[in-house]
């Protein structure tokens, strides 16, 4: 891969990064409220940025611009490991990209998160030859895409599924449940009042402070 | 953004969902456009066998790594990511954190028992998501928005074992 491509995957990978960190997805709190599904803004970041995503590769497809790369359908090992990768998500509070980026906003549990992700991955690369007879090779498809199984052309796909997403998002509310009149959503305007409860650097302890109240060691940890 | 002399709570967005998923979604047609996908779980496992392989030299020769251990793409997505969420972070002036707010009301302020738990979490997640070929980027955003069929299968296993999880260790055995 030349250095030009390369570079501009640094970009990329640094607005992805910085994407997620402004939106709040690299957070315990707003990831594990959203698989107990009481907080549904970060699914509606995914459910947009799949919305953008697939028109946007799918017409780039059409145009013949498009460097896609189908992952391969062998139905048992994505199965399991999505099942295992559920149950490490919701354990974990983030996943691998936001861990990543929660360790750069230096939130210390993401540093643990990467180091046991490092291991987790060497390990299934230590075991794959014994583990691809057996959980990749059977029930394996190939590059198999839906609009494929359905019998239609991906550009329409596309367009019906990134409606369907918009509509979808547009009337989700971001919260559900006891919370939902208490804080406030979107966006950060009208974030000055809730309530912090924090655990600070120098010991652990249930400061309660109010947002904009600087903490007692200046850098105060908040919650 | 923060404004001088303000903190503002880490574990809250900054930004509006709307205009955090439109960038991804854009973000993802320019990385389609000019090399391959976004993903991030791949380097996790290169990343590991890079560094076995300063221990234990052979393990180059694992039909996992064999000749993929350079500098890739998803090398520099990953170095990036680490990259544009440092200074995303210093530039909002993010305060740090220690443990998160939820896993404190709910387990408790003892950091070690979330570092543990956090470690254990990252372990599982990343195995799955090599076992799958993928993770949240790779599967699920990337893989979703190519109409793959393993990606479907791979975001609905994710979501149901997730929600069922996350419900399990905070809904209920109310303490």
């Amino acid at each position: 891969m030349d250095i030009k491509t390369l570079l501009w995957g640094l970009l990329i990978g640094m607005a992805f990064g910085a994407t997620l960190s402004l939106s709040g997805a690299a957070s315990y709190r707003m990831i594990v409220n959203a698989l107990r599904l009481k907080d549904l803004r970060l699914l509606k970041i995914i459910m947009t940025a799949l919305a953008v995503g697939t028109l946007g590769v799918t017409l780039l497809d059409a145009a013949g611009m498009a460097h896609l790369q189908i992952k391969p359908a062998y139905l048992l090992g994505v199965a399991l490991g999505g099942i295992l990768f559920g149950i490490g998500f919701a354990v974990a509070g983030y996943c691998p990209g936001t861990c990543v980026v929660a360790a750069a906003e230096r939130k210390k549990d993401a540093f643990f998160v990467l180091l046991g992700g490092l291991l987790g991955a060497m390990t299934f690369g230590l075991l794959y030859p014994s583990v691809k007879p057996v959980l990749i090779d059977p029930l394996s498809f190939g590059e198999v895409r839906v609009s494929d199984l359905l019998g239609i052309s991906p550009v329409w796909m596309a367009i019906a599924f990134s409606v369907l997403l918009l509509v979808v998002v547009r009337f989700l509310p971001d919260r559900i449940g006891e919370r939902a009149s208490a804080v406030s959503s979107s966006g950060g305007k009208k974030q000055r009042e809730h309530r912090w409860e924090g655990v600070s650097d120098g010991g652990v302890g249930g400061l309660r402070r109010r947002a904009g109240t600087p903490g007692a060691g200046g850098r105060f940890v908040c919650l | 953004m923060a404004l001088k002399g303000r903190v503002h709570d880490p574990e809250e967005p900054l930004i509006p969902w709307w205009a955090a998923g439109a960038v991804i979604g854009l973000l993802l047609t320019l990385a389609v456009a000019i090399a391959a996908p976004i993903g991030m779980s791949r380097e996790f496992a290169y990343t590991g066998g890079r560094l076995l392989s300063l221990f234990v030299p052979q393990v180059a020769n694992n039909p996992y790594w064999q000749g993929k251990l350079g500098i890739g793409w998803e090398t520099m997505l990953v170095l990036g990511a680490f990259l544009g969420g440092a200074l995303a972070a210093w530039l909002t002036r993010k305060p740090s954190l220690e443990v998160p707010s939820l896993w404190v009301q709910r387990f408790g302020a003892d950091r070690r028992k979330r570092y543990l738990v956090a470690f254990v979490g990252g372990f599982i997640m990343l195995f799955g998501a090599r076992l799958a070929g993928g993770c949240t980027s790779g599967h699920m955003i990337s893989g979703v928005s190519q109409l793959a069929l393993s990606s479907f299968v791979f975001a609905v296993t994710i979501f149901l074992t997730g929600v069922l999880t996350a419900k399990a260790l905070y809904d209920w055995r109310r303490a």
